[in-house]
């Protein structure tokens, strides 16, 4: 009777251990799952919060509201990582001045992703808006009517059919120093407006 | 008892799982959600885009004066909503609303029946000539055509071409300095009723005031002091006595309309006229003939801001420089259209040598004419005029605002201005 009992203790305890131990593992699991979920999740509203608002930008290249204004060229300045350019975002016929440009990874140097950087978006002489702080890939090209690439930089004087755009988000954290990451490519902005009335 | 606690432990660990569970799911839901508005807004987007692109085409080819619009027409999964409305004569702004699911998007897009005078070049065909290493092309260029380039010509315009761009070999690389882009073919044509009319209706009509339908021969002489000298020969007879009146006297509304009949004309003008003579039938009519030079009163191109002078020479044949071995370098500042043929320099081959035919305006015409022969220099390895005239062509950027009265307008609409509405940021949690 004694004997019987400590034999069924020790292997419901092993049992038991057994079990634990699967579900310990799978709570690791589970909490991985999450945590990398939960991450993809943010960085996919970011990149469809940034692709929105630079497909909206974008498409303003060049125009006014008082189209006798519009020119053939509208980029004050742009290289592979900044881009000036005229766009009336307001639609009240006066030129508005839209700046994107990236800070270095040292703006950022408190998180453990050592390549993010913020991303800003600037109105005429406003404060500048941070519209990404998890860019770590912000890249701009330039093209003619041919599409070929244009040398940078780009200024008033030259001619742009089309802006190629692309940006990667990462994750500041991650679990296991696994960054989760979101890419956004848009090979072409046709420039609507870029052409004289 | 140990049992038990395994239970336990195995059912409170499900537990546990379950809400890590449902929290995962609840985030691959939002995960989706968050894919499928950025779809659903593109869906809505590309829905009003295509809108657009559909009235366009309605107003382009099928009726220029359509204005039905679409009311929740289903398309590619959505719906859409478009109006046109009439800024002002010639310019429509289209309002086209894509809808997908519960989202929606604008496009607002202005388009232009714009004047012909906003051209620097227009052709409807360019038969076997091709533009070359050397030539420059001020202002607009449109071609009912394939653009032919060999070698390097040089585009400083917008370049529009109903069929493409075709180059000569590998080695040609034209220059479009404001790119180029297809446009719907678009004839050069003019409704010559409905400038007779606005003629009789405040301009000047000359014609054979007999009744007999003879061709009516009119010379015009402009003075920079905003007079015209005019006289008028029907069928072949000696000219009438020369009249001199304000130009503002002649034609208040600024045209001048020849009936069956041609126009010589020369001089310095300070006003604003079109001329257009038509050929009602007859092949010896629906002529213009810039007899020497025809300047504005102030140069347009130094002075752009102070030029308030604007000519346009309208021809239902052609717009010609006739035989004169005497004149030598001339100006023309004029935007001129030619509806049957081209600026035609007649006998070009028989001038003593090469002259130059300075132009501040724009060429319009059915076709590109030559106007001088050329001869090849070995030593420069390029060709060089010999005999006639050859072009030195500037377009007037003033014509890109304000075009000579009643200058004939293009059938097509072309898109000015293109807005997607202000930035929307989209709200997660």
């Amino acid at each position: 009777m004694g004997f019987t009992t400590i034999i069924d203790i020790l292997g419901a305890t092993i049992i038991g251990g057994i079990v634990l131990m699967n579900l310990l593992n799978m709570n690791q699991n589970v909490v991985q799952s999450e945590s990398m979920f939960g991450h993809d999740k943010s960085l996919q509203v970011d990149v469809v919060i940034l692709a929105t608002i630079m497909d909206r930008d974008f498409g303003l290249l060049g125009y006014c509201g008082d189209y006798t204004k519009m020119d053939s060229t509208a980029i004050i300045y742009g290289d592979s990582v900044s881009i000036r350019f005229l766009a009336d975002t307001d639609n009240n016929g006066i030129f508005d001045t839209l700046y994107y440009f990236t800070s270095d990874t040292a703006a950022l140097s408190h998180t453990p992703n050592p390549r993010d950087r913020i991303l800003y978006r600037q109105l005429n002489s406003n404060p500048p808006f941070v519209v990404a702080n998890n860019i770590t890939e912000f890249n701009l090209k330039y093209l003619d009517t041919f599409s070929n690439e244009q040398v940078i930089p780009i200024d008033l004087n030259k001619i742009v059919n089309y802006v190629r755009i692309a940006f990667k988000v990462e994750d500041p954290y991650a679990y296991n120093e696994e960054y989760t990451e979101a890419l956004w490519r848009r090979l072409t902005v046709t420039a609507n407006n870029l052409t004289k009335k | 008892m140990g049992g038990k606690v395994s239970l336990f432990l195995v059912m409170g660990f499900a537990g546990i799982f379950a809400l890590f569970s449902k929290n995962i799911m609840d985030t691959s839901t939002r995960t989706v959600d968050n894919y499928a508005f950025y779809f659903s807004k593109s869906q809505a987007h590309h829905i009003a885009v295509s809108g657009i692109h559909m009235a366009m085409m309605e107003i382009n080819i099928n009726d220029p004066k359509w204005t039905t619009g679409f009311s929740s027409k289903p398309f590619s999964g959505g719906y859409l909503d478009l109006s046109v409305a009439n800024l002002v004569s010639g310019i429509i702004r289209l309002t086209s609303v894509g809808k997908y699911g519960n989202y929606s998007d604008t496009v607002v897009v202005t388009a232009k029946q714009r004047s012909f005078a906003e051209y620097g070049n227009y052709y409807n065909v360019f038969n076997n000539v091709w533009a070359a290493t050397g030539d420059t092309f001020d202002g607009k260029f449109h071609a009912n055509d394939w653009i032919q380039c060999y070698g390097d010509p040089v585009f400083k315009g917008v370049v529009t071409t109903s069929k493409g761009v075709k180059l000569y070999d590998k080695n040609s690389h034209p220059k479009f300095e404001d790119g180029w882009k297809l446009q719907t073919n678009d004839p050069v044509i003019f409704d010559t009723a409905a400038m007779r009319i606005d003629a009789y209706a405040g301009g000047k009509v000359f014609r054979d005031t007999t009744n007999n339908n003879k061709i009516t021969d009119v010379k015009l002489i402009f003075n920079s002091d905003g007079t015209v000298k005019y006289s008028v020969s029907i069928d072949g007879k000696p000219y009438t006595p020369e009249v001199t009146v304000p130009v503002s006297d002649l034609a208040p509304n600024g045209l001048i309309y020849i009936e069956r009949g041609n126009a010589h004309i020369k001089g310095t003008l300070d006003g604003q006229v079109t001329i257009v003579a038509s050929k009602k039938g007859t092949t010896g009519a629906g002529r213009i003939l810039i007899d020497n030079t025809i300047q504005y009163s102030v140069d347009p191109l130094e002075h752009p801001d102070l030029c308030d002078d604007y000519l346009g020479l309208v021809a239902e044949q052609q717009v010609e420089i006739p035989f004169d071995p005497t004149r030598g370098d001339f100006t023309i500042h004029a935007s001129m259209l030619s509806q049957s043929g081209g600026l035609k320099v007649t006998s070009y081959g028989s001038y003593p040598a090469a002259y130059k035919m300075k132009i501040v305006g724009g060429i319009i015409g059915h076709k590109v004419e030559a106007t001088a022969n050329y001869a090849w220099d070995p030593i420069k390895k390029q060709y060089y005029p010999t005999n006639g005239y050859s072009y030195i062509h500037k377009y007037d950027k003033r014509f890109d605002i304000q075009v000579p009265p009643y200058f004939p307008k293009m059938r097509i609409f072309s898109t000015i201005a293109w807005y997607e509405g202000e930035v929307y940021i989209p709200a997660f949690y």
